[in-house]
């Protein structure tokens, strides 16, 4: 037995089983506590029927004795999920698609003589574009008249940001980042408009549960309640049914935002905005990568370049309005390459939870080959003031090679950002631009886009010895 | 997909308006003890009324005999 086994961080609170690593690939111990419920998931049809349905990822069963630790009963490879994100990366429909998965999933599970024990966002993951859920061991045996253990944490964890995002302000799902258990219902509860309790569901599952555990909290005389709470099979499964319309009714609807019209907003020409995407699946043709990172995607017109040519394609904006439309659009192409995400380049997600690496931060889940950086280094450099030096070598850290857009100081858009404060910004030419990334790259190409001042570089990053 | 259970349904949860009136906050001790309770309640609320969907037919033609009978006893 191996018991210095390369646990992913993340993976400790259930005791069930955990994740780890070895040799490059991640395996999952179920451990023997979990035995009879993990034979009740692979005998009773659950898996097989989940698996179908795209809404459990796949594992299989290995002999790998000698890195298990004590406890074993299993080692499971789970299928390969390509990139791990997180839900206040996610666009409010992304955050219903996986309330609505979870929700499913638990509803499968009670056909099967099984409950989900935990409804934990996190399990979640978008594989092949589709909601997944890739804990395995996230199910138990339901046992007759057990209430859903996992009903507080659906509502902290799906529910409440979702309600917060279309009742009260998107920006609201960013509370996830500070509340790495879900928001907390007597927050939610306060920041909902009043309105909100005329809607039952809300009312219920958010409002009166906020209250519910405020007032129980102080129960101190436990022996006096502490017979078990019985909650009939009819009773859950009308309490889960219940949940699923309130969250399918939940789609967010966004206002026109700054961004969000972005490419009706261009000044481009439509011959140069043609030749702009000749260019850059020109450049991609050459690069062939496998993984693009396309940072400032607005709704994905570039990401979807990238995709058609083969490669798996993380689409970063700033602007939920852009993320959402770019989701929509990639469901609705059933395009699985692309996974749209709500990411603030300038405050990359943080590591957070337990000693900051429960869960990762952006830089350590870097697997680009590629950027795309279209259109973002005069906001980085001009919105943001940021010294283009510090812009190359944050690129420069996360790929191997980068497409990046350098606009003008003469360019209208850049103009727009400079019409309402001082121009500090002596530095921002071509030719600084140049210095600061040749730093750290090497120019393989580079080409004016028609009709405008932009030029398309590609870049390859040296290396020491090169 | 599923059938949903109705929520109006849920708006005569009578035990529940009990939790509306109460306030107060005391210490942060089981967070999941409000829950559980909630759900009991909510749960019994929306199982009656799915049970109540689902045997509605059969519901329907008891009364209808009853009524029926009581109909013709009255002519």
């Amino acid at each position: 037995m191996i018991r210095d086994v390369n646990t992913v961080r993340g993976s400790f609170r259930d005791p069930s089983g955990f994740v780890f690593r070895h040799e490059g690939r991640v395996y999952r111990q179920v451990n023997m506590s979990y035995r009879d419920h993990y034979v009740h998931l692979m005998r009773s049809g659950l898996y097989a029927d989940l698996c179908s349905k795209q809404m459990l990822v796949r594992h299989e069963e290995v002999d790998l004795d000698r890195e298990a630790a004590d406890g074993a009963y299993v080692i499971l490879r789970p299928e390969y999920v390509p990139f791990i994100s997180y839900p206040y990366e996610w666009c409010p429909g992304q955050l219903r698609e996986a309330a609505l998965v979870t929700l499913d999933a638990q509803l499968s599970a009670m056909q099967h003589g099984m409950t989900l024990k935990d409804a934990n966002a996190y399990n979640i993951q978008f594989v092949q574009g589709r909601a997944t859920l890739i804990d395995t061991l996230s199910f138990e045996v339901y046992e007759e008249g057990q209430p859903w253990p996992a009903y507080r944490q659906f509502c902290q964890h799906f529910l409440a940001p979702l309600a917060l995002a279309c009742f009260c302000d998107v920006r609201l799902t960013q509370l996830l980042r500070v509340h790495i258990d879900g928001i907390p219902l007597d927050l939610a509860s306060a920041l909902l408009r009043r309105r909100t309790w005329l809607r039952p569901s809300l009312l219920v599952h958010i409002h009166l549960h906020a209250r519910a555990q405020r007032h129980f909290a102080g129960t101190t005389n436990v022996g006096k309640d502490s017979r078990p709470r019985r909650v009939s099979r009819l009773g859950l499964l009308g309490l889960v049914k219940n949940l699923r319309s309130a969250v399918a009714a939940l789609r967010w609807k966004p206002d026109r935002s700054e961004w969000g019209q972005y490419y009706e907003d261009t000044n481009y020409t439509q011959d140069g905005m043609t030749h702009k995407q000749d260019l850059v699946a020109g450049y991609l043709e050459r690069l062939r990568p496998g993984v693009v990172w396309d940072l400032g995607a607005n709704t994905g017109r570039f990401s979807a370049i990238a995709a058609a040519q083969g490669a798996r394609v993380l689409s970063c904006d700033v602007d939920p309005v852009a993320v959402e439309q770019n989701y929509l659009e990639s469901v609705r192409r059933n395009d699985g390459s692309i996974l749209p995400l709500l990411l603030d380049i300038t405050n990359p997600s943080p590591g957070i939870g337990w000693r900051n690496v429960e869960r990762l931060s952006l830089a350590q889940r870097r697997d680009a080959d590629t950027i795309l950086a279209l259109a973002l280094v005069h906001h980085l450099a001009i919105t943001h003031n940021l010294p283009l030096a510090m812009i190359a070598e944050f690129l420069a850290e996360l790929c191997e090679s980068l497409i990046i857009e350098f606009v003008p100081k003469e360019d209208s858009q850049v103009q727009r950002l400079l019409a309402s404060r001082p121009d500090v910004f002596p530095g921002y030419t071509r030719r600084s631009f140049e210095e600061a990334f040749t730093k750290w790259f090497t120019i393989c190409d580079s080409a004016g886009v028609r009709d405008s001042g932009r030029i398309i570089y590609m870049l390859e990053r040296i290396h020491d010895g090169d | 997909m599923y059938a949903i259970a109705s929520e109006s349904s849920i708006v005569a949860l009578g035990p529940l308006s009990t939790l509306m009136l109460t306030g107060g906050t005391l210490a942060y001790l089981d967070p999941g003890t409000g829950s559980i309770i909630l759900q009991t309640l909510v749960a019994f609320v929306l199982g009656t009324g799915m049970a109540i969907k689902i045997y509605w037919a059969r519901i329907r033609v008891a009364l209808r005999r009853v009524l029926g009978t009581k109909r013709k006893s009255d002519q």
